[in-house]
């Protein structure tokens, strides 16, 4: 594994473990984020709740979080999901919750949320603190 | 109406998202190869992936070939053989089955399937009530007479094939890249030193470059194998010697010694290479725009500004100024890059024949770098001085041009000299006579070039400021006007007598000091007091509020070489 200087062409994810080395719950970060539908129908299930997600393009099955399929499935695609009014980081983190936690470039990430420029995402991303866990995809070599 | 599945490769996903170069496609191409035995370009090796890439789709989707194509609608039993075309048509085992659990999918089954060529099993979605894409796409169907050939294919998606495949061949040690052809490595027969002694010796012998098949008919390559093989392998071996430099390229690539080619050709001359750079955007009045217009000097004709497909022309007429004449060039301004039909190689031989006496000049064009050597001995032969009017025309053949002057009356006339005195550059009035026609703003007699070496400086070199440079030899050309006049082009033409120099930096320079005013007909004033004075709007370098000259001419300004507020002839 190797870390080079991040570019705007670096890939970025959430690192779960960042979570747990932290102590902390995402699942709760993801409860917060339902919309009222879901958050009414999980309202009793447990945190460590799973149900299989189909996915929309190769119909395959994977076993995930209640709460974050519900983000997938149905919060995400709501118009109030990320708003302008949203921090850059909180737009991020959400991107990548609804995309299943796909690697995105920065690059990438500046067309989804069309906020600041590339290189200030950057900036934010790397300057030192890691905020929500969202850190580059090591590579591989 | 014959009805059948749709084709993946039939979708413009597979090929701009999907598509990656495999193992199997490297072997596919290297078979292929061995098969050929021929050098191959990189759209016969795109149009071959295609192709496989169709066929075996077709395999696939053939009556019980493999199996059933998945769709997640369907119910399936453990053991059953199942085709999955999102996966580049792996085939795979259903392993086991269990419920679906995800309200919000209602009733659906789950399916563990064991792929080809993975090691783990993945899950997938059956018995789906609800709507999904590979349900409709599955079942898409389509008049196999919209099927499109591998050929139209690669008319809408080679570019995207070209890209990856190139990458990966790139990547791939067997494969070897030169002049646009791929081959494998292993096919080529080996190219010894003593081949390349013979090849070396068949050019330095004939004094010309010569092509692969010429210098083949004494290099002596294994006779079984075909003739491109070793045209190929030669150039390949000769392309990493570096005695050898390619003139021109693909099938017209011939090849000659870099010990032969003049060093001025080999690289570009240092006189040649502005010291003060154009960078467009410069300020300047609408007269000094005609001027820089009038000259054109391809120091100023920006890579922004050329043409995508200028159209071509017979002749061109080029103003010589003294960097040239001392190196024996001619710029390709251009206007004169025009009356190349193809530009054949980064340098390539061209014969330049005197119009008036029909002598042949050997000589180099280096069209990237605007300039063509050979002329030296030609300028001195016919006294053209700085500021002459050369014209250039196209010959009988893509490589001839014709080369000339006007002449006219010889003529006695006052005209500036330069001197060299206590290292610095100075100016006299001599009279003298030309027989060509001039501009009379650039016409300087240089004196001693030897002593005009003594005070050159190079791109790169230690230098004063262009502004500070013109402060000191602006008042040495003022000396020689009753009223202290000096046009603009003048100035142009004396800077570049110990400094390459664009007219639109200079130009610029006018523009925006307040030491430096036009008073009409091309001509400008320095007042030394105001050196310290800069216009920093453009309102202000048109009416130049500083001016304490009664003669003075508002001109309006514009950025130069700017597409929308530019100046407009």
């Amino acid at each position: 594994m190797k870390l080079l200087r991040p570019t705007v062409h670096t890939k970025f994810h959430i690192d779960f473990s960042w979570w747990e080395k932290q102590n902390k719950d995402i699942r709760v970060l993801m409860r917060e984020l339902l919309c009222p539908e879901c958050s009414e129908s999980l309202r009793d299930a447990p945190d460590t709740q799973m149900v299989d997600m189909i996915d929309p393009e190769t119909a395959e099955v994977t076993r995930v979080y209640a709460v974050w399929e519900a983000i997938r499935s149905c919060c995400s695609l709501k118009p109030d999901y990320i708003t302008p009014e949203l921090p850059l980081i909180e737009s991020i983190f959400r991107v990548f919750l609804a995309n299943g936690n796909k690697p995105l470039s920065i690059l990438e990430l500046h067309e989804r949320v069309d906020k600041q420029p590339p290189e200030t995402i950057l900036r934010l991303l790397t300057k030192g603190q890691i905020y929500k866990g969202i850190k580059p995809v090591p590579e591989s070599g | 109406m014959i009805l059948q599945q749709k084709r993946q490769t039939q979708t413009a996903d597979y090929w701009l998202q999907e598509f990656a170069v495999h193992k199997e496609d490297i072997e596919y191409l290297y078979d292929w190869f061995v098969e050929e035995n021929e050098p191959q370009n990189i759209d016969a090796l795109c149009l071959k992936i295609i192709e496989q890439r169709c066929k075996r789709e077709e395999e696939a989707l053939s009556k019980g070939s493999k199996g059933a194509i998945y769709q997640p609608r369907e119910k399936y039993e453990v053991g059953q053989r199942l085709v999955f075309p999102l996966f580049d048509y792996a085939t795979g085992e259903v392993l086991a089955v269990r419920p679906g659990n995800n309200p919000r999918y209602g009733s659906f089954s789950v399916i563990q399937v064991q792929l080809e060529n993975e090691s783990t099993p993945r899950e997938f979605a059956a018995e789906l009530a609800q709507d999904h894409v590979l349900n409709r796409s599955a079942a898409l169907l389509e008049e196999s007479t919209g099927v499109l050939s591998p050929e139209q294919l690669y008319q809408q998606y080679g570019h995207i094939v070209r890209e990856r495949l190139q990458e990966a061949l790139q990547q791939n040690a067997e494969f070897v890249h030169f002049n646009g052809q791929w081959f494998l490595r292993g096919l080529m027969p080996e190219v010894t030193p003593f081949h390349l002694n013979i090849a070396e010796a068949m050019i330095d012998e004939q004094r010309r470059p010569l092509s692969a098949s010429q210098l083949l008919q004494e290099v002596e390559l294994p006779a079984e194998v075909s003739d491109s093989a070793k045209a190929y392998a030669l150039q390949y071996a000769l392309s990493q010697d570096a005695r050898f430099v390619e003139i021109g390229s693909g099938e017209k690539a011939t090849w000659y010694l870099a010990n032969l080619m003049p060093a001025s050709v080999l690289h570009k001359p240092m006189r040649l290479v502005p010291l003060y750079r154009t960078q467009g955007g410069e300020w300047l009045s609408r007269e000094l725009h005609e001027f820089v217009a009038e000259i054109g000097d391809e120091a100023d004709q920006l890579e922004t500004m050329i043409v995508a497909a200028p159209s071509p022309a017979d002749s061109a007429q080029i103003l010589l100024i003294y960097p040239h004449r001392r190196e024996g060039t001619l710029p390709l301004t251009a206007q004169a890059l025009r009356l190349l039909p193809e530009i054949p190689a980064e340098r390539f031989m061209v014969t330049f024949i005197d119009q008036r006496t029909g002598e042949e000049i050997p000589g180099w064009m280096v069209p990237a770098e605007k300039y063509a050597w050979g002329l030296e001995e030609w300028y001195r032969r016919h006294a053209l001085p700085i500021g002459s009017v050369i014209e250039l025309r196209r010959g009988n053949d893509p490589f001839t041009f014709l080369i000339g002057y006007e002449e006219g009356k010889r003529r006695r006339e006052w005209i500036k000299e330069a001197k060299v005195f206590n290292n610095r550059l100075t100016f006299s009035i001599q009279q003298k006579a030309y027989t060509c026609r001039y501009d009379k703003h650039l016409l300087i007699d240089e004196g001693s070039s030897e002593e005009l070496d003594r005070l050159w400086v190079n791109a790169g070199d230690p230098a004063p400021s262009l502004f500070d440079y013109l402060t000191e030899i602006f008042p040495e050309l003022a000396k020689l006007s009753g009223q202290g006049l000096v046009h603009a082009k003048a100035l142009y033409s004396a800077v570049n007598l110990t400094r390459r120099c664009g007219a639109v930096p200079i130009f610029a320079e006018l523009t925006r000091h307040a030491c430096f005013d036009p008073v009409g007909d091309g001509n400008w004033v320095y007042e030394e007091s105001l050196r310290d004075v800069v216009y920093t709007t453009p309102e202000e370098m048109s009416k130049r509020p500083s001016s304490r000259r009664q003669d003075l001419i508002i001109d309006r300004v514009y950025p130069y070489a700017a597409s929308n507020e530019g100046y407009q002839p």
